[in-house]
């Protein structure tokens, strides 16, 4: 087998919370503990829990945004914590993030295209009308009409389009890892429908890696090849989507499961 | 939609229609609404961003935006909504029809203790003084199964967790044991267990009190578990209302059969592509004459585009407003 895209070593992250008294520190949340995956390229790796389960900690430590307490994560077989900053900025080109909310995570006053365009502007020389005609291509690729989409800002599209233009964002630097945090659970039915199958579609054609975080059973059933179940920061379920919600072994797999809203018809 | 009743319903909305000022010009947000709720009955509406589904509900509780105009009716208990004054309906809302709505961070006041917000529609609405309406405000808070209730009265709401703050919500809205209890998307921004934890919640109140429970929605699988009937909307309208079962079963409407074909399932085949909607919801001033879905359905016809279609009968109490419905995709 081929060495893994990431690799994900013991992570740990604490975080201490506010002092309660003048005279104690605040108490610590063990936010992730001991946490070990690895994901291949073209692959994606699904992650489920609930609210506080440690799904987004995990997301910022991959993507590098910030360091574990303890543990490693290795990116192409580089520890990611150990680069220098210019080093990390330029690393930071295989791997984009695409976030729950496509409301909040674009400027409401900046132009699709710059917009878009805006991680090579840390990465790379790229002149402006290049950076333009890339912009384009990849709007293109999520389905935008980039001859007219370009010069618009925000609040002229629907929020499944604003999903589409965050990931045509997250795919100007041609990444390996996409990292998708609750991607679809802002969108109405039928949208969450279009971006799930281009999601799949961008991944056939880019060979693009997903960390795929939701707390939707179904959906990640649909996209991720392993999954795993966090709860409190802990690993306590991993395999392939199909045989871990088949037959789920741990007792908080099996609540989640439960959780399902099953017809009134059926008893 | 509705079949007739001998007795009157608790709820009876009919031909409900309101027109919202715009940037554009005036725009129509609901065109036609009629539906009807039994009292201690459930009834559920479903759609999508934009099709009018918690407009509805504003319309219900006289909330509607500056400048909305309305027409139609809602008969309430036998009195017309519609011609109330801003008193009357004050005097109604937190009482008689009380509301739930998505976010419980925003429906709560941050600066003011559980308690107090509980107690508030108990002094407004029943005259209670400060003690009795802090006794019954515990006794709402153990109802609603919130654990250290007592100590609870004078927590922040920043200081409960969301499913906390939700029972919160419901308590204040079952403060004067409403006939009514509208609630919008009272579970989204909530984990699945806690969700489902709430919902049970809602039915158990609701089959102890013998309230009605208007239950809006987009999530199909929480419809499926928890009303008796079923109305799905889009573009302003009820295109097809039901009992529930028999709208997942028979799928009359070319847009229910879409949303259902889009809804990801445990257990589908991933290699199978999700099924989508071609195109999207037409915005509020672009609202074709004929019917609202025509642009996106695989089944359309020229008469489809010349009026919106009447509602015809599928089946005992399940109506549908589309010409094309006995046709096989």
């Amino acid at each position: 087998m081929t060495a893994p895209l990431v690799e994900a070593i013991g992570l740990a992250r604490d975080y201490r919370l506010p002092r309660e008294t003048l005279l104690a520190p605040g108490a610590v949340v063990h936010a992730l503990d001991d946490v070990g995956f690895t994901l291949h390229a073209g692959t994606t790796l699904g992650v489920v829990g609930e609210s506080g389960s440690g799904k987004s900690t995990l997301a910022r430590l991959v993507m590098a945004l910030e360091a574990p307490t303890a543990g490693r994560v290795l990116f192409e077989g580089r520890d990611l914590n150990r680069l220098a900053p210019g080093a990390l900025r330029l690393a930071r080109r295989d791997f984009q993030m695409v976030f729950q909310d496509p409301y909040s995570s674009l400027d409401p006053r900046m132009i699709i295209a710059r917009t878009v365009a805006e991680p090579l502007e840390k990465l790379d020389h790229v002149s402006r009308s290049e950076r333009r005609e890339r912009a384009a291509a990849v709007l293109d690729a999520v389905g935008l009409n980039a001859a007219s989409d370009l010069d618009k800002v925000p609040h002229e599209f629907s929020g499944g389009q604003r999903q589409r233009i965050a990931i045509a964002r997250a795919l100007i630097t041609q990444p390996k890892l996409i990292v998708a945090d609750e991607p679809v659970s802002a969108l109405d039915v039928s949208v969450q429908a279009q971006v799930l199958n281009l999601m799949q579609d961008l991944q056939q054609r880019f060979g693009l890696a997903y960390l795929f975080i939701s707390h939707d059973l179904a959906v990640v059933e649909r996209m991720a090849d392993q999954m795993l179940v966090l709860q409190h920061g802990r690993i306590v379920e991993r395999g392939r989507p199909d045989e871990v919600l088949r037959a789920p072994a741990h007792p908080y797999t099996q609540r989640l499961l439960a959780a399902v809203p099953r017809p009134l018809w059926q008893p | 939609m509705n079949p007739g009743h001998a007795s009157l319903p608790l709820l009876d909305v009919s031909d409900l229609r309101v027109t919202l000022q715009t940037a554009n010009g005036p725009a129509e947000a609901l065109r036609g609404v009629s539906f009807a709720l039994e009292r201690g009955g459930t009834l559920g509406l479903i759609g999508e961003s934009g099709c009018g589904k918690s407009m509805t509900a504003l319309a219900l509780m006289g909330l509607l935006p500056e400048g909305a105009g309305v027409s139609g009716s809602i008969r309430f208990d036998g009195r017309e909504l519609t011609r109330l004054d801003e008193d009357s309906l004050c005097a109604l809302r937190g009482d008689r029809i009380a509301m739930v709505f998505q976010e419980p961070m925003t429906a709560l006041n941050p600066l003011h203790r559980v308690g107090h917000q509980i107690a508030e529609p108990l002094r407004l609405h029943r005259g209670l003084d400060a003690a009795a309406a802090r006794a019954e405000a515990q006794r709402l808070l153990e109802r609603v199964q919130l654990p250290k209730a007592r100590e609870r009265l004078d927590s922040y709401p920043h200081q409960l967790s969301g499913g906390q703050r939700q029972r919160v919500v419901i308590a204040i809205a079952l403060a004067c044991g409403p006939d009514l209890l509208i609630a919008d998307e009272p579970t989204t921004a909530l984990d699945t267990t806690v969700q489902r934890d709430v919902l049970d919640l809602l039915d158990e109140l609701r089959r102890d009190s013998g309230m009605a429970l208007l239950l809006i929605s987009h999530n199909l699988d929480v419809m499926a578990a928890r009303v008796e009937r079923l109305a799905v909307m889009y573009g302003g309208s009820i295109v097809e209302h039901g009992p529930t079962q028999a709208v997942f079963e028979r799928r009359a409407h070319p847009y229910t059969r879409g949303l259902f074909a889009a809804r990801p399932r445990l257990g589908t085949d991933r290699r199978v592509p999700l099924a989508t909607i071609a195109g999207r919801v037409p915005a509020l001033h672009e609202m074709p004459v004929g019917c609202v879905f025509a642009d996106r359905c695989a089944l359309v016809i020229d008469a489809c585009r010349v009026a919106l279609p009447a509602a015809e009968a599928v089946g005992p109490g399940h109506g549908v407003r589309c010409i094309r419905w006995e046709t096989p995709e």
